[in-house]
């Protein structure tokens, strides 16, 4: 039985002023496409990547199986309950989000023991003296020294504020973890020692992990499984080393080729971008997305939207033109 | 070229009087004109300010001591004024936030033109023709000009692009590269840095390249230089440094991208 | 090091302490000169004027037809008014006046700020646009007029001051408040506590209030001197305090006429009142900075 299912996930914003007393809609009100149809199940201990550049509504889709943003079209479920009837306080004991901003999303006036145990409180899992001892346990088990406990986020290093974030999302219990681009703004050595403590964590407490990043370092040590996405949809799917092996969508290759990892064993690897750069294909309501930095594309592509095609060992890839 | 294009020889920089603080600990190293030499280390460890110590943009509570001898040159010893005029005219400088580095207010274009109105007293029409050319030469037509005038319609991948044609207007014989590519995603990252090694090919510029991440560095740089604590701990060429690091710090970052390749990783503390 | 342990252990409960304080606001106003300085002066005028019944000093509404207009002498330290009463036991008794107007009307203003603007800010949409238009009515009137307005309709009296300068300085906190809370509750850690499972109210009381108090604590130390320098004005054009009560306006006010003949029956309560109003406005500002500081000052 699947952890969480999302069937044909659509989300679209609009763009528009929105005042009481000053409101315009005029013609130029766009339409933005964060996500576009997308499905995906996660099972108990499974770990999937999401890759894609910013803009390809990683995020979105983060927010939204934290029950943050309610989907356009397409329903979500978590232990086979529909998400919109869940309760947040019931959905906290489910799933937990790691933010992208990991010193952002700790208060900075609480000592981050405090923060730790806030959601300990708010759900009555330890009280009075209990609570510290559980803080200190959680610290523990994600490599933090307890004499921490005390300080506040100003005063901790990068890595530790995201050993910080990943103990307070572990307070509740989840069974799944939802990972925003962690470690993203901390650099390679650290990101490693985060990927290694992911790892752990999830041999010790059976996790199911959904990792969102743009490069694709964690995402091959870490997942199992990745979707690649572009402007709102699936382009493609897979376990991840046959994805970034051979990667077959246009989209996957120029991604996958734009990894520094591989200038590391090659210096004259070059990764061929000379495509043109293409603003705002959120808003291309036909077609396929890639279209305008599409280099094989034909006129056929700004037409049709192509639909996610299931290939053999769960790969599937959304191209009209696949073989090329 | 017997003369290299920047030396500097035992640069201090102290912050505050107390003395505590001191970032960057007597570092001492040559550039040649149409070479690359990275600067790598983690977060905190005094790239940034050693940059900033070299195009003499640092504070006043900054305390800088020793040489930077730009073009024969010693620049902590000139004036102000001066300075100005090596800034954008000698050396050009990018940085890590492109979308902060650029007025919002203020047509690309013209941010482009301006260095060139200053330092080469152009016109402003003949700046802006030339500015287009510059931009040209970075991959951004006039088309996108003309439908996003402004830095704030332009993702942060053109807003680079834009900084590296200003940077580069006035033809200047280093740049300056803070974290270039840190904010950028994986492809337009790609696409910086080919393009910046592609336009120091074509100028013979000589670049400072200041970056946490050791595969850029393959790819960009002539030689290396690991910082910690604000002290080099080891330089040399990009293949010795990654094939046989020599500092423990060093070989952390190299493992840390083997590691994750192979899948071994480096064990949690 | 085990003993430490346990001591931190026994006291760790930081549920309840304030925000600010947390922050370690206290200690780094204490690094500030101006801070130590404004705080050692405005305690040393709200100790005074709380001890002021203790001293022994003549009674501040006992007229001496005897003594009129005396200059200083060791009899009367301050000399006398017009009516023969001692300078320096009226301005005592003054003190008493201006920082509980001062003090008091500030109060009823942040309070109906932060319900008001809390309000607005938080809920947002149509609440927020209502009350917004509301304050703005207020804003729109010059304050020193709106007060005299509202005073001369209710008469003097303590409790009309209160409520005048209240009335007009309430709309100040509530935008400052509510544009605080906008910017706080679209932070990461807000919508994190969401995620968590936190219910609104916890989410506001925890983690949006104590963030959004910064601003308001120091506009509130400078909202006192501006309170209590409105007070002197009303009591100057006699719509404030009932005579023959003092109050360092009142007593600007009466001694007006008898400038050159008594210039220190002026120079007195002018000095009072300046120099509480300066206490309380330097000390909004060493906050303001010490809040501002808080990053900055974190670099070794």
């Amino acid at each position: 039985m699947p952890l969480l299912e999302l069937q044909a996930v659509s989300k679209v914003f609009h763009r528009h002023s929105n005042s009481f007393f000053l409101s315009t809609r005029d013609s130029r009100d766009e339409r933005i496409h964060a996500l576009r149809e997308v499905s995906m199940t996660v099972e108990p201990g499974q770990t999937i990547g999401i890759v894609g550049e910013s803009g390809a509504g990683k995020s979105t889709l983060a927010l939204m199986v934290a029950g943050l943003i309610a989907p356009t079209s397409g329903s979500l479920s978590i232990d086979n309950e529909l998400l919109g009837k869940i309760d947040r306080k019931r959905l906290s004991r489910k799933l937990q989000l790691i933010w992208q901003d990991t010193s952002g999303s700790l208060d900075p006036l609480l000592t981050v023991g405090a923060s730790v145990a806030e959601p300990l409180k708010i759900h009555g899992l330890a009280i009075g003296n209990e609570t510290r001892i559980h803080v200190g346990n959680l610290f523990r088990e994600v490599g933090l020294n307890e004499n921490l406990i005390d300080r506040y986020p100003h005063q901790l290093s990068g890595g530790e504020l995201q050993r910080v974030v990943i103990a307070r999302a572990l307070t509740t219990n989840p069974q799944l973890l939802i990972c925003d681009e962690p470690a993203s703004a901390l650099d390679v050595r650290i990101k490693a020692q985060i990927a290694d403590l992911l790892i752990k964590l999830q041999s010790a407490r059976g996790l199911a992990y959904v990792i969102i990043a743009h490069d694709l370092m964690l995402v091959r040590k870490v997942t199992d499984y990745i979707m690649v996405m572009y402007s709102g949809m699936v382009v493609e799917q897979g376990a991840t080393r046959e994805v970034l092996d051979h990667p077959l969508h246009p989209y996957s290759k120029l991604l996958v080729g734009s990894d520094p990892a591989l200038w590391l064993t090659d210096r004259n690897h070059e990764a061929g971008l000379k495509t043109s750069v293409a603003a705002g294909s959120m808003i291309i309501d036909s077609g396929c997305p890639y279209y305008p930095r599409c280099q094989i594309a034909i006129d056929r592509c700004r037409q049709l939207r192509p639909r996610l095609l299931r290939l053999k060992k769960g790969r599937a890839i959304a191209c009209l033109l696949p073989d090329k | 070229m017997s003369e290299p294009l920047l030396k500097i020889n035992n640069l201090n920089v102290v912050y505050g009087a107390s003395a505590q603080s001191h970032v960057v600990k007597d570092v001492s190293f040559a550039l040649d004109a149409g070479e690359t030499i990275a600067i790598i280390g983690e977060s905190g460890t005094g790239k940034t300010t050693l940059a900033l110590a070299v195009a003499g943009l640092l504070d006043r509570n900054a305390h800088v001591d020793g040489q930077v001898i730009f073009d024969r040159e010693d620049l902590l010893a000139l004036p102000e004024e001066a300075m100005c005029k090596v800034r954008g005219g000698g050396i050009g400088m990018i940085f890590q936030d492109p979308r902060g580095s650029l007025d919002p207010s203020m047509k690309v274009v013209d941010q482009v033109a301006e260095p060139l109105r200053l330092h080469q007293g152009m016109k402003k029409k003949e700046a802006r023709r030339q500015a287009r050319h510059l931009l040209e030469a970075v991959s951004i037509s006039d088309e996108v000009i003309a439908v996003a005038p402004h830095a704030y319609q332009l993702s942060g991948g053109l807003c680079q692009r834009v900084m590296m044609a200003a940077a580069l207007a006035c033809n200047p014989k280093l740049l300056i590269a803070d974290e270039p590519t840190s904010s950028l995603d994986l492809t337009l990252q790609a696409q910086i840095i080919e393009l910046l090694r592609e336009r120091q090919k074509a100028s013979g510029l000589g670049v400072i390249f200041i970056t946490h991440d050791l595969a850029l560095v393959a790819k960009i740089a002539d030689r290396i230089m690991v910082m910690h604590n604000g002290a080099i701990v080891e330089q040399g060429s990009v293949e010795a440094v990654i094939d046989n690091p020599a500092n423990p710090y060093t070989a952390g970052l190299v493992s840390a991208w083997t590691g994750g390749r192979e899948g071994e990783g480096i064990a949690t503390a | 090091m085990v003993s430490s342990q346990k001591a931190l252990a026994s006291t760790w409960e930081p549920a309840q302490s304030n925000g600010i304080l947390r922050a370690g606001l206290l200690q780094r106003l204490m690094k500030n000169r101006t801070a130590i300085a404004s705080l050692t002066l405005a305690g040393f005028i709200v100790l005074i004027a709380l001890l002021v019944p203790l001293l022994p000093i003549q009674d501040p509404l006992l007229p001496d037809y005897d003594q009129i207009m005396q200059s200083p002498s060791s009899g009367h330290f301050l000399g006398t008014d017009l009516h023969g009463r001692d300078q320096l036991s009226r301005l005592l008794w003054a003190s008493r006046t201006s920082l509980l107007v001062g003090i008091v009307a500030t109060l009823m203003a942040v309070s109906a700020g932060i319900v008001i603007g809390g309000l607005a800010g938080y809920s947002g949409s149509i609440i927020d646009s209502l009350l917004m238009r509301f304050s703005d009515i207020f804003l729109s009137f010059p304050a020193i007029l709106g007060a005299i307005a509202i005073m001369a309709i209710l008469g003097p009296g303590r409790q009309n001051i209160f409520l005048a300068i209240a009335l007009f300085t309430w709309p100040v906190f509530a935008r400052l408040f509510r544009s605080t809370i906008l910017s706080v509750k679209e932070r990461t850690f807000v919508r994190a506590a969401r995620v968590l499972g936190s219910s609104n109210m916890r989410i506001f009381i925890r983690h949006v209030m104590p963030n959004s108090a910064g601003p308001l604590v120091s506009y509130t130390a400078m909202a006192v001197a501006g309170a209590i320098l409105a007070e002197a004005g009303l009591s100057f054009i006699n719509l404030g305090v009932q005579r023959p009560n003092p109050s360092w306006g009142m007593m600007l006010a009466e001694s007006m006429g008898q400038f050159e003949q008594a210039p220190w029956l002026i120079l007195a309560p002018g000095t009072a009142v300046t120099l509480t109003a300066l206490s309380f406005i330097l000390l909004g500002t060493a906050v303001t900075n010490a809040l501002d500081g808080k990053n900055a000052r974190e670099y070794q």
